[in-house]
């Protein structure tokens, strides 16, 4: 796989005419189409809300900007490299490297501590520079009034705090992609403000492209482009 | 590898599944249990070995044959040691046991230094009386009580044709116990591999000497030197003519050297030796004749003698003969008259038969003929020392009353002059034998200046190895040689460590279905499949290790135990060392090793399998996608027609079982059973791949929702299912293999060969055989009368029995009558060589084959477990001559009586061992309903000679007990596994009480009563449980029909009807849990959860 970084004014995601079907079981192998013919483009610093009604292919659509999922058809590019060339190594690799990942579910694991889960897409190479990935974990963790919490347990924290600890997750590589997942449906709404907050805030400071999902007009607000999806097809509002 | 996060998930540990634990634990006592005890059995049957022989590695037996025991000085540096053996009869003065037969033993000092011990008892100063634990518990005597032992060192020679004219009188001697005999002291002396310590007493080697009137002899050397070529070498240069029995001597009154034997005929290699010694030997023949008689008159019991024609006065043919006077006058005799001789010779079985030949008469000697001279008679015991003929106490037919008062007027005036004399050629002609065809050979008085100079000469030419004086090895067992006692248990316990990986595997999976988001989150962030899969492999490692490691503990623990307790389990071997652990640096490495390999390849696909899941259904904790269904419908499709295929399998083998050979009949009985239980278990797979919708709608509510519940998840309910089936398989098949000897044992065709008793000796038995040919047992009341006896020759070797561990490469040959065995149809011939006809049965033992191998038989037992041979293969024996002859195994008998030996016909024993003493095995046809007395009244009366008698039945069953204590093993073992199995089975119940809280909270919400909750668990475990018993129990049933209506028998009903309750127990104890969470939890909490 070439690591090359892109040149600086090339999309981090592309997509292109990504079409992604489900069978549904049927014994006569009939499938529903979930989305069609998507073509989209996310930038350097871009944040983006994409929106719709519940089963129009959100989350779908983020998965496979994230390498998560495989087009039906149609090709989709990550920083250059087209997904479907990739091994699934190497397409671990540069999700590894290029996205942070926050879902609904925070996902977090149990038997780690807050700090443990912050880094643990870093030991996906054995946590090769320790000090340096500590420090900033918590780096993110002070910038978050989470510091206090670094050797608690999940179990012992609040659905937010989960929350909020996912999405320091998701920053400890350094992505220049974060993609999220509807991180604010289990959240009240003014926790949820708070998360979307941070996230902006994160976003900005550290200068990563962010595309959220949700089904809340009030959190897609909160980002500089929204995208809604209606029946499979993506329509671009701003 | 991600070492932080697995030394993050490594706290997983406080909460990481029992069940895995259970598991891999249970796999590593099922190795551990079958190594170790393997080792530890394997070790004590080598020690057993090493306290039988010590260091000894060749030994030179002369048998009746007593050499000087200064001999043994003479093979330095080799060390050799004399011994005097003999068998005799012990007494405790109280008569309060039979007397029992003894192998008796006379040793000096260096004797000791072969024993374990290598030193000899304290005390032990070239006297007193030491016995070993098996003799005293015969004897019931313990040291410083007093016993009688009585013995005689008889040499007299052909035990076939043993004209003895006195009985032998033992010799009595009255000692104390000086002191028992251990392991480490040679109680287990026996120069033949054979597991059960034979009765045995050792006393000082000049006292023996002393007691049998052989001073300064011995028939026995020992030596720790592997090498027989240089120890006879050393022998032949150092033996002379005494050695071999043989005595030279002056006849003065013929100014001759006579050589004669105390066996009465001279060995063929000794004239031979005596002709090529060039000192113009000339034979003598000298043998006893019933009677000589013309068409009218008969001169009984005489003595004629065959002499060479340079002895002759007149030129004799071979059809003439010279008559003594007095036997001239006595029958009316003249030249020309005919004259017939009457004479016994040897048959089987110690009868003489009596013949005759037909003689003219060439002329009548001269009172004063030199020939009339009683030193041509050989010294038959009891003939020269009585006063009249009516005095003699012959040991074979002699009707005294034929003797007239001529007769003993002639004994008075003559004595043993032969009355008649022919040519040497003519004498070998009728009385030649195997043992010899001379009785004396003389030598002009010329030929040596002292009998010292003509034994030296003589022995010189003679090789001490064609009279069967030869060093042999014999064959230190080496650890090759003993039964591989693991591997037999890890095959017998391989249904046992596959549930235990079964349980491992599901446990795991348990483990890995609550981890799926996790999975889902790795591969989200980066982690690739490999490296996950990894990393939950290293993970699952060290849970599994530490599971093995308990296991390890937990084995030995028990084989400890098992040890304790190892009276129960194997005969009590007075006289053996008590078995200690064994514990194998290696064993370790194997048991952890072998889980760890084992439970990861289990475990593996799994893990791979969930990798290759699609992320997003991962991060949801799902995996049923629509796009499985179709795939459910293969699986349905695929493990129908396997289960199909298997289950035909299973039937056809189960019918070829019905008509299959007896030894292939458990491999198929438990073929079919496992395929049975297979087949079961693919069908069972194939219905719990059904789609859930159609699952039996027509069942009432709980029943149907319990089996929703169990095809929910149907990895884990076919674990559940298949050890539950298995376990219960395990115990119906185990126990059927029990063998009952009682069944049809009155068959000819059975393995009593429809004989009542079955009986052995150490010694030949010349006096049962005198008292069955003269009726005698008719006196003895209706429990042997009538009784045919079937007697039969053993020549003694490595036992060869499944009572041994040792592999035997010198087996027992045992002689039979295989015409009279054919004729009764007796035993059962499962297979013989091909190109043979079966059809001719016992008769195709009767002739050596063409290649020269003398045929033998063998039953299946002993070929595949004592000498681990098959059919066509040669095995070597040595004859009396020291000469290596082969024997063919030709035909395999069914497991029989007759177990532990090869078997040959008589006649063809009797030409290759011609020393042979006589029969020691005897099959008795006896009134079945008096065996228990039969067996009582020849132990009284033949014990002392050391015959001991048992139903046929017994003995059966005690070769069966061998194979019924590997069974007590592997029930033991599956005992243990179905304890394990059913804690491991609570577990995972209880396991999956804790995931469905959530669930049993939600229908706590809705309405549901604790009580309600707890039957529809109760419908969940009852399909699994009773879907698994009775799969089990079919199975179970495929094997255990064709064996017993085979071999007879009944089901265990008991241990399956244990089997049912103790799962019924597991079953109940993880419902009373799950719903004691049910209950004791909040409806709040548990929603929460959800």
């Amino acid at each position: 796989m070439n690591t090359n970084p892109p040149p600086p004014d090339a999309p981090l995601i592309e997509m292109r005419d990504v079409v992604k079907t489900y069978s549904t079981g049927d014994l006569d192998g009939a499938g529903g189409t979930v989305l069609a013919g998507i073509n989209l483009r996310v930038l350097s610093g871009d944040s983006i809300a994409i929106t719709g009604p519940s089963g129009s292919g959100k989350s779908t659509l983020l998965h496979l900007m994230g390498g998560l999922d495989e087009p039906s058809m149609g090709t989709i590019t990550l920083r250059g490299h087209l997904l479907k060339n990739l091994t699934e190594d190497q397409r671990s690799r540069l999700r590894g490297h290029e996205i942070g990942f926050v879902f609904q579910s925070h996902h977090l694991l149990p038997q780690c501590t807050v700090l443990e889960n912050i880094l643990l897409p870093a030991a996906i190479n054995d946590l090769a520079s320790p000090a340096a990935l500590t420090e900033r974990a918590h780096h993110l963790l002070d910038r978050t009034g989470l510091e206090q919490l670094a050797h608690r347990f999940p179990s012992e924290l609040s659905g937010g705090e989960r929350q909020r600890v996912a999405v320091l997750r998701a920053l400890i590589n350094s992505p220049s992609i974060l993609l999220a997942d509807e991180p604010t449906g289990a959240l009240d709404a003014d926790t949820a403000q708070s998360l979307v907050d941070l996230l902006r805030d994160l976003q900005q400071a550290e200068n990563l492209a962010l595309v959220l999902v949700t089904h809340a007009p009030a959190i897609a607000h909160n980002m500089a482009r929204q995208w809604s999806l209606n029946q499979g097809h993506l329509e671009i509002r701003s | 590898m991600n070492i932080p996060l697995l030394r993050w998930n490594l706290r997983r540990f406080r909460h990481l599944t029992w069940p895995i634990l259970a598991g891999a634990a249970l796999t590593a006592v099922v190795l551990t249990v079958a190594l170790l005890l393997g080792d530890t059995l394997r070790a004590w049957h080598l020690r057993l070995e090493s306290c039988r022989l010590g260091t000894i590695h060749s030994v030179l037996s002369g048998g009746d044959r007593f050499f000087r025991a200064a001999l043994a000085d003479q093979f330095s540096p080799a060390r050799v040691a004399p011994i005097l053996q003999v068998d005799g009869s012990l007494e405790s003065p109280d008569h309060a046991a039979y007397p029992v037969n003894t192998r008796i033993l006379g040793v000096d000092a260096r004797f000791w230094k072969f024993s374990p011990a290598g030193q000899p008892p304290a005390g032990f100063a070239g006297q007193g009386v030491y016995i070993n634990a098996t003799l005293a518990d015969r004897l019931n005597v313990d040291i410083g009580d007093e016993i009688l032992i009585r013995a005689s060192a008889d040499s007299f020679g052909p035990s076939e044709l043993q004209l003895r004219f006195a009985a032998p009188v033992p010799r009595t001697l009255r000692r104390k116990v000086s002191g028992l005999l251990n392991p480490d002291l040679f109680s287990r002396f026996n120069l033949h591999q054979d597991e059960r310590a034979q009765p045995l007493l050792i006393l000082g080697l000049g006292e023996l000497q002393s007691l049998l009137q052989k001073p300064g002899k011995a028939n026995l050397l020992i030596s720790d030197s592997p090498a027989t070529e240089p120890l006879n070498t050393a022998f032949r240069s150092a033996f002379t003519l005494e050695d071999t029995g043989s005595q030279s001597s002056p006849v003065l009154e013929q100014d001759e050297w006579e050589i004669n034997s105390r066996r009465i005929f001279l060995d063929a290699p000794i004239g031979r030796a005596a002709t090529r010694a060039g000192l113009n030997a000339e034979g003598i023949l000298t043998y006893f004749v019933t009677g000589l008689a013309t068409a009218s008159n008969v001169t009984p019991y005489s003595m004629v003698t065959a002499l060479p024609a340079s002895r002759l006065p007149v030129d004799l043919a071979d059809d003439q003969i010279l008559i003594h006077p007095w036997l001239a006058q006595d029958l009316a005799l003249t030249p020309g008259d005919t004259l017939t001789l009457h004479y016994y010779i040897p048959s089987s079985n110690r009868r003489l038969i009596e013949t005759q030949a037909v003689f003219k008469v060439h002329s009548i000697l001269a009172d004063s003929s030199p020939l009339l001279d009683s030193t041509l008679v050989p010294d038959f015991p009891g003939l020269q020392e009585v006063n009249q003929c009516s005095d003699w106490k012959p040991d074979f037919p002699i009707d005294l009353n034929r003797i007239r008062p001529r007769d003993e007027a002639y004994w008075k005036s003559f004595r043993a002059i032969p009355k008649a004399f022919i040519t040497l050629a003519a004498g070998q002609a009728l009385w030649s034998n195997p043992y010899g065809d001379l009785t004396a050979i003389r030598f002009h008085i010329s030929a040596a200046n002292s009998s010292e100079e003509l034994d030296a000469a003589i022995a010189q030419h003679l090789d001490p190895r064609d009279l069967g004086l030869i060093w042999s090895p014999v064959h230190p067992s080496s650890p090759e040689t003993v039964q591989d006692f693991g591997s037999l248990f890890l095959g017998l316990s391989i249904f046992l460590a596959l549930a235990a990986l079964a349980l491992t595997s599901l446990a795991w999976n348990l483990e890995l279905s609550r981890r799926i988001p996790e999975i889902g989150l790795l591969r989200a962030i980066g982690f690739s499949p490999g490296r996950i899969t990894r990393l939950f492999q290293l993970e699952i490692l060290i849970g599994i290790a530490l599971g093995a490691f308990i296991g390890l503990i937990l084995g030995s623990g028990l084989v400890a135990g098992f040890l304790q307790h190892l009276e129960g389990l194997f005969e009590k071997i007075p006289d053996g060392p008590l078995p200690s652990l064994v514990f194998s640096g290696t064993l370790p490495f194997k048991v952890i090793g072998g889980t760890l390999i084992a439970a990861l390849f289990c475990t593996f696909f799994r893990i791979r399998s969930l990798c290759r899941q699609p992320i997003t259904h991962l991060l949801q904790g799902r995996l049923s996608t629509p796009k499985d269904f179709s795939r459910s419908r293969q699986r349905v499709l695929l493990f129908s027609l396997l289960a199909l295929f298997v289950v035909c399998g299973a039937g056809v083998t189960a019918f070829k079982a019905f008509s299959a050979s007896p030894e292939q009949l458990p491999i198929l009985a438990l073929g079919a059973g496992t395929a049975g239980l297979l087949g079961g278990l693919l069908a069972t797979a194939a219905g719990l791949a059904r789609p859930i919708d159609s699952a039996h709608p027509g069942l009432p509510g709980l029943l149907r929702l319990g089996l929703r519940d169990a095809t929910r998840n149907p990895d884990r309910s076919l674990t559940v299912i298949g050890i539950a089936a298995t376990g219960v398989f395990l115990v119906i098949a185990v126990n059927v293999f029990h063998r009952n000897p009682f069944h049809q044992a009155d068959r000819r065709d059975s393995g009593t060969g429809g004989f009542t008793l079955y009986a052995e000796a150490s010694a030949a038995q010349h006096r049962l055989l005198h008292d069955v040919r003269d009726h005698r047992w008719d006196l003895l009341g209706p429990a042997l009368s009538p009784a045919y006896v079937m007697p039969l020759r053993l020549r003694p070797g490595d036992d060869a029995s499944c009572r041994s561990a040792l592999r035997s490469h010198r087996p027992p040959l045992l002689g039979v009558p295989s015409e009279s065995l054919q004729k009764r149809g007796a035993f059962h011939l499962l297979r013989v060589l091909p190109g043979l006809d079966p059809s001719q049965g016992w008769r195709l033992l009767q002739h050596p084959l063409p290649d020269g191998a003398l045929p033998v038989f063998g039953d299946v037992t002993t070929l595949a477990w004592g000498l681990h041979q098959s059919l066509g293969a040669l095995v070597e024996s040595t004859t009396d001559r020291g000469k290596i002859i082969h024997l063919r195994i030709i035909g395999e008998l069914g497991d029989s009586i007759l177990q532990g030996v090869l078997i040959m016909d008589e006649s063809l024993l009797l030409q290759a061992f011609p020393s042979d003493p006589g029969p020691r095995r005897f099959l008795i046809d006896s009134p079945p309903t008096y065996a228990a007395e039969a067996v009582h009244l020849l132990n009284r009366e033949y014990s002392a000679e050391g015959l001991l008698a048992e139903r046929a039945v017994d003995r059966l069953q005690s070769l069966y007990a061998v194979e019924a204590r590997y069974l007590a093993i592997f029930q033991l073992l599956g005992s243990v596994g179905l304890v394990f199995g059913a804690v491991a089975l609570g577990l995972i119940l209880l396991q999956q009480a804790r995931e469905r809280r959530q669930e049993i909270g939600l229908l706590r919400a809705v309405g549901w009563r604790p009580s309600t909750i707890a039957r529809l668990l109760a419908a969940e475990q009852f399909w699994l449980l009773s879907t698994g018993v009775g799969l089990g129990t079919l199975a179970g049933c495929l094997t255990a029909l064709p064996w017993l209506l085979r071999q007879g028998g009944h089901l265990p009903w008991l241990m399956l009807i244990a089997c049912l309750v103790g799962m019924l127990v597991v079953g109940l104890a993880g419902l009373g849990l799950t719903a004691r969470r049910a209950v004791h939890h909040s409806v709040c909490e548990l929603i929460r959860e959800e």
